[in-house]
């Protein structure tokens, strides 16, 4: 009879779990219907909720994929009762009509033997008819995603619940990984978490291709103003080189070193693959090879910036390498627009690579920031360009520390946006990128790829990735995209298409025991910078008059 | 208190004499009678006040007097000519104090005392609803949704939360008239507060 007067302030998940219903029918591979008690509202469920079943032997966690209407007579809709009359509205809800969650069964976390003994197992069984639905403890979260701690790093929280949902970074990195969501869902913040999660929890070193500013030094919120980057949070463990020196120095940025790229070291392909950016045919690109067959992989682009063609001996060049004049002016056209790049000078005694590796092999994070020179033909041929050396300077290292039987140096990850770019069917198996994301770890080498259109990647790129943490991507296509190959997608579908338009993400894959949706921590508040364990100067001074105090104390 | 008596009893109801006049409980309320054993609850349904003598009419008296009472005075037999008698649907029992919302295996005893429930005793009755069941489906000599609307409201009013009582109770014939909509419909607007 206490299904009067709910008092609404009951419902507000307030720690304890609520009983929420019973299941009343469902299978395996479509999930359960569970009938929700009268008191709950069906409009406090969201999709993307963790629910407890109780089954007779066993405990299943799920995740709410579904919520419907259900009514129980049969001509109700014809003749519908007086509801508005709030009496009667009263009577009917719960009774003749009531509400249906679909859940999709996740993890079976006790009851088993192996369940308790081994942790969460996967579910091959579904609860009884009739076995009662709770929302999920923070105990039964626990369970399934650990709790904070030198390996597991705290992402965020899920629907509704104080619980922390931590991702073990230590596994995270043993694949690629990759951040979605359409424009201004927070993609960005997610991947400076991870980032720091990575600094802190995952003993591996980054290298950030940084496209907009955003990560090494201060990013922006919107409404809120600035928030800051890895380097002011971690200056010690955080290396950030600018292409754009002048950008960088009024901006106030403390940076490592600037990256200079001589024409020499541009090789033939790192220019082929911006065919595309910088609108090259199909013989230009040819050309590029016969100029470098000419004058060889450091000279050609010397050679083509340079070239004279009002002179004769540039005409009867052209002639005997058999490129037609239309064909060099598509060429010198598209090389005229890297030229422009300040970074791109003739010669240059920064060993811009060699210093990005020093970093690196430490277990520092690198962040390449490109200033003004956010275009994507720049961001293309650095990134392209950095990656495919280190990279080279990974496999040695690995193939050299295999064969003397010495422990590899610290794992790499390497992080871009704009990933579809360099991922996308076309180049994918071309570009360093691709080639990463398919050979695995085996050079200890992955990505973190953040892109706004998924499906515009390579889907061989996509169906390596370890863990995918998707923010709302509302395109049919893209979502589609993400969830390719995954077990239970179309209630996935249902979820991803339905979470909030920012700071909200689905996670899934390799380093999660199950999907879940987290609102994802705060990033840019004094109190989230102190829980990542930064100090700001004045506690800084502090401490050190306290170490100072304590030191006179003591002696 | 004492009401009455019954005059025939069947499975599922029973018929009774008032001591007074007139003084039949409220239809719908609820009332007690017993099978020797065990305590029997039924809901008043039906009353009637006619002549004591089968198929004899009363005759009109009252031309000459000024007010309906004088004919009484004038003519003191004719109220021992008449009585009220009342019919009661079974709706349960008690069986060493646990009440059950079904029909008893043995009917009431003719003479048995009736007594009109106590507001604690219908208070304890209508813990559950489950008596409803019987009473949708019941054969009655009054209109029958009016009898269930009339035994809701009446049991309501000794509640100590009343809305709650009455949405309890709607919800229960919701259960129970999901087929008949038109009829749910009816009833709920009539137990409405
Ligand atoms: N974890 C978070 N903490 C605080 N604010 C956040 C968080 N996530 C998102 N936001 C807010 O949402 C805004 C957009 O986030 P963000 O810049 O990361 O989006 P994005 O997906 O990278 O967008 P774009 O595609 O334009 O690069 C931020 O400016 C910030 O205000
Ligand atoms: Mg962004």
């Amino acid at each position: 009879m206490n299904d009067v007067g709910t008092d609404p302030q009951k419902s507000e998940t307030s720690g304890s779990p609520e009983q929420l219903g019973m299941v009343v029918s469902g299978t395996l591979t479509g999930g359960l219907d569970i009938r929700l008690n009268p008191s709950i509202s069906i409009e406090e469920i969201k999709v993307g909720q963790y629910v407890t079943i109780t089954g007779e032997r066993c405990r299943f966690l799920g995740m709410i994929t579904d919520i419907k209407l259900g009514s129980a007579g049969p001509n109700l809709e014809e003749t519908p009762p007086d509801v508005a009359d709030p009496f009667i509205g009263k009577i009917i809800i719960g009774t003749a009509t009531y509400g249906i969650i679909h859940v999709t069964p996740m993890l079976v976390i006790g009851g088993e033997v192996s369940a308790i003994l081994e942790g969460p197992q996967p579910v091959k069984t579904i609860p009884g008819h009739f076995s009662p639905v709770l929302t999920s403890s923070q105990r039964d979260i626990d369970m399934v995603f650990g709790q904070e701690d030198e390996r597991r790093f705290h992402v965020g929280n899920p629907l509704d619940m104080e619980t922390k949902i931590c991702l073990n970074m230590e596994e995270f990195i043993k694949r690629s990984n990759g951040v979605f969501g359409k424009s201004g869902t927070g993609k960005t913040f997610l991947a400076r978490l991870l980032l720091l999660g990575m600094l802190q929890k995952g003993k591996a070193a980054n290298l950030v291709f940084d496209m907009h500013n955003e990560y090494g030094w201060e990013g922006t919120s919107e409404g809120r103003g600035k928030v800051k980057g890895l380097k002011q949070l971690f200056p010690s463990r955080v290396a950030v080189f600018s292409l754009d020196e002048e950008n960088s120095r009024r901006r106030g940025v403390t940076t490592d070193a600037i990256i200079k790229i001589g024409w020499n070291e541009v090789e033939p392909e790192d220019i082929v693959l911006l065919a595309t950016t910088l609108n090259l045919t199909e013989t230009a690109q040819q050309a590029i090879y016969q100029f470098a067959r000419e004058f060889g992989d450091s000279r050609w682009l010397e050679n083509v910036i340079n070239f004279d063609r009002s002179k004769e001996e540039g005409k009867s060049l052209l002639e005997r390498l058999n490129i037609p004049d239309s064909t060099f002016r598509n060429l010198k056209r598209g090389i005229d627009t890297l030229r422009r790049l300040p970074f791109l000078v003739p010669e240059t005694s920064a060993n811009s690579v060699q210093r990005i590796m020093e970093h690196l092999e430490r277990g520092n994070h690198v962040v390449v920031e490109f200033g003004r020179f956010n275009n994507i033909a720049a961001y293309m041929l650095v990134a392209n360009m950095l990656t495919r050396r280190i990279h080279d300077r990974y496999r040695e290292n690995t193939e050299r520390a295999i064969a003397e039987n010495k422990p590899v140096s610290h794992p790499l990850v390497i992080t871009i946006e704009e990933a579809h770019k360099f991922l996308d069917p076309g180049v994918a198996d071309q570009t360093i990128f691709g080639i990463i994301a398919r050979e695995m770890r085996k050079y200890n080498v992955t990505l973190l790829v953040i892109d706004q259109r998924p499906s515009a990647i390579d889907p061989e790129v996509m169906s390596q990735i370890g863990t995918k943490l998707t923010c709302l991507l509302d395109n049919e296509k893209d979502v589609e995209a993400v969830l390719t190959g995954v077990p239970g997608k179309n209630e996935l579908k249902a979820v991803l298409s339905r979470l909030e338009t920012r700071q909200q993400a689905l996670i899934f894959g390799h380093a999660v025991p199950m999907p879940v949706v987290i609102k994802t921590r705060e990033y840019g508040t004094p109190e989230s910078y102190k829980a990542f364990g930064f100090r700001d100067s004045n506690e800084l001074k502090t401490k050190v008059l306290e170490d100072k105090k304590d030191l006179w104390d003591s002696l | 208190m004492k009401i009455g008596e019954v005059l025939e009893a069947g499975t599922g109801g029973f018929l009774a004499e008032c001591y007074e006049l007139y003084s039949a409980p409220a239809f719908g309320s609820l009332v007690r009678s017993s099978t020797g054993n065990l305590d029997v609850f039924a809901v008043v349904e039906n009353t009637v006040t006619a002549s004591r003598e089968p198929g004899r009419l009363p005759v009109a008296l009252g031309k000459h007097e000024t007010s309906q009472e004088d004919i009484f005075n004038s003519h003191p037999q004719v109220a021992k000519l008449l009585r009220t008698c009342f019919k009661a649907l079974v709706v349960g029992y008690r069986e060493q104090n646990v009440i059950k919302h079904c029909l008893p295996y043995h009917t009431v005893r003719i003479h048995g005392f009736v007594f009109q429930c106590e507001n604690s005793e219908v208070r304890e009755f209508s813990r559950e609803l489950d008596f409803l069941d019987l009473l949708v489906t019941a054969s009655t000599e009054s209109p029958r949704d009016e009898l269930i609307s009339a035994c809701i409201r009446q049991m309501s009013l000794v509640q100590e939360n009343q809305l709650e009582f009455l949405v309890t109770a709607g919800k229960t014939l919701t259960r129970l008239l999901l087929y008949e909509n038109n009829r749910l419909n009816y009833l709920l607007r009539r137990i409405k507060p």
